[in-house]
């Protein structure tokens, strides 16, 4: 619904965007086949293939394959297996999405509640992108189409907008995945396209505050040096033109994160970047990167890096394939294809000399001994200790991969990953039942063991103590430090079997025992929250004690965060009458704003040149209409007249359903009414004549909502000198709304609904986490006995299960042997 | 030497021939390079807090003789003083820590990438280097036979050492590469995979000989406070307490790149800095080391003079660095940047970097092959005693 909303606001966008570039007539484009036709680049014979082959083939272009896998493909020929690869090349997932990539948490409320509640709302936040590692992790070992994986972390790399640099904005790093995914296999330009205008991106690279006054070139600079071109392919003028057609490209927190185009931040005039001369926007900007001809090469450099090899490419190959691409109208697919039958790829000089990426070699592990038997977050915290985040490089460059994935603290966790890998696949974990009334979502930190956890419940008999448990897949700080931000926790969901005859539960306590620390460690127990009996229960809502000082910055204020030994307690019959009153707000009246919150989410200081106060309805029902969020400003302009204003971007779905002919529009397009309380002039009333009689109760009935303005909001925390002046101005609003014009009845409009629900449920990001806790390899699992029978078809391992020449006596060798840290 | 070869292989390139000026025995010397990530802000480091053209660059942002401690006065822009947080360091200005202002190198690059490897390289914007400029001198001074490792990164990647030719580890904690096996490897035909297995001997040779060394150094006279940098320093304290001979740590603390929100992101990392090397300087000092170890910072590049529209600063120009240890002259080095000059709104240095970079070389390693001679600056004279 908010989606759809968003989109048509994007079209509409789109349409009147101006574009003064004469469009240049598209050349015909050229596919693969047809340019393979024709090309005299060097290219592969059709020959039949050996297991070796096929091995070598499918770890190249997608994870380490299962003895299985390679069965499947024996009595192919090299096109065939081009073809099949190419054909079921597929990057829509195939791990059902998470449910809160639908759910909108509404990020503007963040800025207006209370410390402790914004706390509570990004740990939500960081929880999701807990689970997006894993989802992602899942998605890879279960493909079946490798390749296509493969071709999204790529791009994932090169199109960096990492999480730590997102302020929490789990959803924004959603969409800029799914942008990535929809075109990593097919249509380039269109990613390019996508990439000025998504939200992550240009939260992550500041062009959020990219305005004419002050142009930030962070998003210019780095999508020439970095996204699309490569260093050396531009000047500083490129730089500072290309800043200037970005200006106003921004995102909105209002119905969801999305793109916004800010007129008012936004420069005119011509701007000339490389040879192209016109009044350019951001969306202009793709298209003439894409004419610079070292577009093509930048990718045809880095998928080359990618399924070829990691030595330095023949210059000529580079070449071919960026015609190729070009031809193509930029299909992935195409050069692709192009590079698959060139004989470069195949030449036996490049086979065994790309370095796997810890993900690479995780994923390739589990899939080519068609097991589960590591929980997946153990898998993600294996793949952070090797030295890559997933969804958070380091920086906007990227992971440099190839021999930086070699560094000798990642060989050992390398190795310390086989050996866990090992012990859990000959002796595999029970996994627990799905349908346990109790789960927990638990996160770690070992020091010289790993924490350990129990669970206490009161009942209507007395108490019932669950078995004291280690957190196995804690982080070794010995090993590896400590976590430095909570984004890094590795959630984990645990359910826990509690016999049926413990009824009439009262509390729920998690105890952390055992407790240690030293000058190079520390053990520490993090719950993020539970769920008991299909109720989730975030860990902001309980109680901690005791109070243990934890670290500098304060964190026993804040629940969860197990520091030493102590608990965290939850009282069900507290907790429940939270949510009942949460949920109970007054009921709808007829005639009333029906809200669940009015909030000032922001005001000017008393000197601004501007002076208001930016004010949003969390919901809206008014009269048998409603919105999702309704925002609007009231505010004193330069003649000293008190102003509502209400521009049509603000609202989910459009504030009014009809605009006067007589608002103000910006450059974008976007309509703003604004209505004087106390205008002087007739013509002041033009655009509240302009509206419909509906429309203008509406204008009435906000009006009148000055009175009743908290100023407890998180803005005036933050500004106290300002709280005086505006308390003094909401009086004389509130005086003037009180006027016979204006007035629409005699009692208060504002009606608060239901306040505090929608809060909560902004805060409990935790219940979804670690939802996934099986995952089956494309070729189902074995037991490691018959994943043995099956490898010794094939042949001798030595003949094909190693891209360098080495002799191993059996499968758990194999897995241990470093020629597998290689493709 | 494996790996010397590898590097000519993938980047067809040849390496220079190290001229040896080996001493025959390690004298116990640490150094510890500290990177400053993101690009610190010099100017409200090393702050000309009553200069009224500093308060016009940075109307938000700038701080007040309240916010700090002065420390000297300079002729470009009056009385200076140390950010408040850096307290501790302020302290020891008088004895062993040196603030270096005003340095920088000729057309700056502003990329965080490029501009760390130029630092890295001992480069700048007009010419770059291959080598790395403190692999390069370690491994002439010292012959792997009397030290244990040439060098230790301790904050994730081998950063600094990626490019040398000697033996280099990385490690989050020592306790990860404790108790490593050596097994014994054949050349295999695969650069990529002797690299790797070369590399992974290394590490169980370090682990073998620290190891030993390491259970002697457990516990540190003083506590070291929490945090990414102190977590690293902890270690670093390990290494040297225990005499296993590495002469060259690295270390970081990452933030600084505050493009918004700067006061209090600025404040909290500052402070961080101080007491992380206040608490290792006490302790190097208990265990009778401070003399035996110095420590350098550096930063990809400054920030610009004037503030930004969202209250942080963008990238700029010349920095403030410091320099502290048992051998260093404390005091502040070089002339601080005039703000009434700004070229396209940036500071110009008046310190190479490079002339560091000479004074380390020098005085430190005796490293008389090492090419920094022409960045020799009489500003940083008497600074390592």
């Amino acid at each position: 619904m908010i989606r759809s909303i968003l989109t048509l606001g994007f079209l509409t966008l789109t349409l009147s965007g101006c574009n003064t570039v004469p469009s240049k007539p598209e050349p015909a484009q050229v596919n693969a086949s047809q340019w393979l036709a024709v090309s005299d680049m060097p290219k592969a014979d059709d020959v039949p293939l050996t297991a070796a082959d096929i091995a070598s083939f499918l770890r190249r272009t997608g994870f380490e394959p299962s003895p299985t896998e390679i069965a499947q493909h024996l009595g192919m020929t090299r096109h065939q297996l081009i073809q099949q690869t190419l054909a079921g090349l597929n990057t829509r997932p195939v791990v059902p999405v998470p449910d809160w990539v639908d759910q909108d948490p509404r990020y503007w409320l963040a800025d207006v509640v209370d410390e402790q509640t914004a706390q509570a709302f990004r740990n939500a936040r960081n929880a999701e992108v807990g689970q997006l590692r894993q989802w992602w992790l899942q998605q890879m070992i279960e493909t079946p189409s490798p390749m296509a994986e493969r071709l999204v972390m790529y791009f994932d790399n090169v199109f960096v907008a990492g999480y730590s640099g997102l302020n929490e904005k789990s959803h924004a790093l959603w969409q800029h995945h799914q942008l990535i995914r929809q075109h990593a296999a097919s249509d380039y330009a269109a990613l390019v396209q996508g990439i000025v205008r998504d939200p992550a991106v240009l939260i992550y690279l500041d062009n959020d505050r990219n305005t004419k006054e002050a142009p930030n070139e962070n998003l210019a600079r780095e999508i020439m040096e970095l996204y699309v071109l490569g260093e050396g392919n531009y000047t500083e003028r490129d730089i500072k033109q290309a800043a200037l057609a970005l200006t106003g490209y921004s995102y909105t927190e209002l119905g969801g994160i999305g793109f916004e185009r800010q007129a008012w931040k936004m420069a005119g005039g011509s701007k000339t970047i490389f040879d192209q001369r016109g009044n350019f926007d951001g969306d202009d900007l793709p298209r003439i990167l894409l004419d610079q001809p070292a577009a093509a090469e930048h990718v045809a450099r880095g998928l080359w890096t990618e399924f070829v090899s990691t030595q330095a490419p023949e210059p000529e190959a580079i070449e071919y394939f960026a015609e190729a691409f070009r031809a193509s109208g930029y299909q992935v697919d195409q050069l692709l294809k192009v590079m698959l039958h060139s004989a470069y790829f195949w030449d036996p000089k490049h086979q065994g000399f790309g370095v796997k990426s810890p993900v690479e070699f995780v994923v390739g592990t589990v899939r080519s001994t068609q097991s589960n038997s590591l929980p997946l977050v153990q898998l993600v915290g294996a793949i952070a200790a090797q030295g890559q985040t997933l969804f958070d490089p380091p920086d906007v460059s990227g992971y440099d991969g190839g021999l930086d994935w070699m560094a000798p603290e990642y060989l050992v966790e390398r190795q310390a990953f086989v050996d866990d890998f090992l012990a859990a696949w000959q002796a595999p974990p029970m996994p627990a039942g799905p349908d346990t009334r109790l789960k927990l979502t638990l996160a770690g930190e070992a020091y010289q063991g790993p924490p350990e956890y129990q669970v206490v419940i009161q009942h209507g008999d007395g108490f019932w103590y669950g078995d004291t448990t280690a957190l196995t897949y804690a982080r070794d700080t010995e090993r590896l430090g400590r976590y430095q931000d909570d984004s890094e926790y590795d959630w984990g969901q645990i359910a826990i079997e509690v016999p049926e005859q413990i009824q009439d539960v009262k509390s729920i306590k998690v105890r952390f025992v055992r407790d240690a620390a030293g000058g190079n460690g520390d053990r520490n127990l993090f719950v993020g929250g539970i769920e008991w009996e299909g109720q989730a229960i975030p860990a902001g809502v309980g109680v901690q004690s005791p109070g243990c000082s934890g670290n500098s910055e304060g964190t026993k204020r804040r629940p969860g965060h197990l520091y030493c030994s102590g608990s965290w307690n939850v009282d069900l019959a507290t907790f429940g009458q939270a949510m009942t009153d949460a949920s109970q707000g007054q009921p709808p009246v007829p005639g009333a704003l029906n809200t669940r919150g009015l909030h000032v989410r922001w005001a000017s200081a008393e000197d601004d040149r501007w002076r208001d106060m930016d004010l949003v309805l969390d919901g809206l029902e008014f009269e048998g209409r409603e919105w999702e969020v309704f925002s609007f400003k009231l505010g004193i302009d330069d003649r000293g007249e008190y102003r509502i204003s209400i521009k049509g971007n603000r609202c989910v779905p459009d504030c009014f359903d009809r605009w006067p002919a007589k608002a103000w529009r910006d450059k974008a397009g976007i309509p703003t009414v604004s209505v004087p309380y106390n205008g002087s002039q007739s013509w002041s009333y033009d655009h509240y004549q302009g509206l419909s009689k509906a429309n203008r109760r509406l204008v009435k009935a906000l009006m009148s909502t000055a009175s009743q303005i908290s100023l407890d909001s998180r803005t005036f925390e933050r500004n106290p000198d300002r709280k005086a002046f505006w308390a003094e101005q909401r009086d004389k609003f509130a005086q003037y709304a009180d006027q016979r014009r204006w007035r629409l009845s005699e009692q208060p409009l504002l009606n608060l609904i239901a306040s505090q629900e929608s809060m909560m449920m902004s805060m409990m990001g935790m219940q979804m986490a670690g939802q996934a806790l099986d995952y089956q390899p494309p070729t189902g699992t074995l037991t490691a006995q018959a994943l043995d029978q099956q490898a010794m078809a094939l042949g001798p391992l030595a003949d094909w299960a190693l891209p360098v020449n080495a002799q191993v006596a059996d499968f758990g060798e194999l897995i241990r042997h470093q020629g597998r840290y290689l493709r | 030497m494996k790996r010397r070869a590898f590097n000519q292989w993938t980047l067809a390139a040849g390496c220079t021939l190290a001229l040896p000026s080996f001493a025959n025995s390690y004298n116990g010397r640490t150094l510890v390079i500290l990177h400053l990530k993101g690009a610190n802000d010099g100017l409200n480091t090393l702050v000309p807090y009553d200069s009224d053209d500093y308060r016009k660059l940075r109307p938000n942002i700038a701080l007040s003789a309240d916010d700090v401690i002065p420390i000297a006065d300079s002729a470009n822009v009056g009385p200076l003083g140390l950010h408040s947080e850096l307290s501790e360091l302020a302290d020891s200005v008088s004895e062993d820590c040196a603030v270096l202002t005003g340095v920088g190198y000729p057309s700056q690059n502003r990329s965080h990438f490029k501009s760390a490897q130029i630092w890295a390289s001992g480069s700048d914007g007009n010419r770059m280097r291959r080598q790395g400029w403190v692999t390069e001198s370690v491994e002439r001074t010292h012959d792997r036979s009397v030290i244990d490792l040439h060098g230790a990164s301790l904050s994730g990647g081998l950063d600094v050492f990626a490019d040398g030719a000697g033996e280099y580890v990385s490690m989050a904690r020592l306790n990860q590469i404790s108790g490593l096996q050596a097994k014994e490897t054949a050349m295999t035909g695969n650069p990529l995979l002797d690299l790797v297995q070369q590399r992974t001997q290394t590490l169980a040779k370090a682990s073998q000989a620290l190891d030993a060394k390491l259970k002697r150094a457990r516990y540190l006279p003083h506590r070291m406070p929490h945090g990414e940098l102190s977590g690293q320093l902890t270690e670093a304290l390990r290494v040297i307490g225990s005499d296993a001979e590495i002469p060259v740590l690295h270390v970081q603390l990452d933030g600084f790149d505050t493009h918004e929100g700067q006061v209090r992101r600025h404040r909290r990392l500052l402070r961080e800095l101080s007491e992380a090397l206040d608490a290792f300087k006490r302790n190097l000092k208990s265990m009778g080391k401070w003399d035996q170890t110095l420590v350098m910072t550096y930063a990809e590049f400054g920030r610009r003079a004037a503030e930004n529209g969202s209250q942080g600063t963008d990238h700029g120009t010349a920095n403030t660095h410091f320099v502290m240890g048992g051998r260093v002259k404390g005091g502040v080095y070089g002339q601080h940047p005039r703000l009434d000059r700004l070229v396209d709104g940036d500071m110009q240095f008046g310190l190479d970097y490079r002339a560091m970079y000479h004074e380390v070389a020098q005085h430190w390693w005796q490293d008389s092959h090492a090419p920094w001679a022409e960045f020799q600056d009489s500003e940083l004279k008497g600074l390592l005693v």
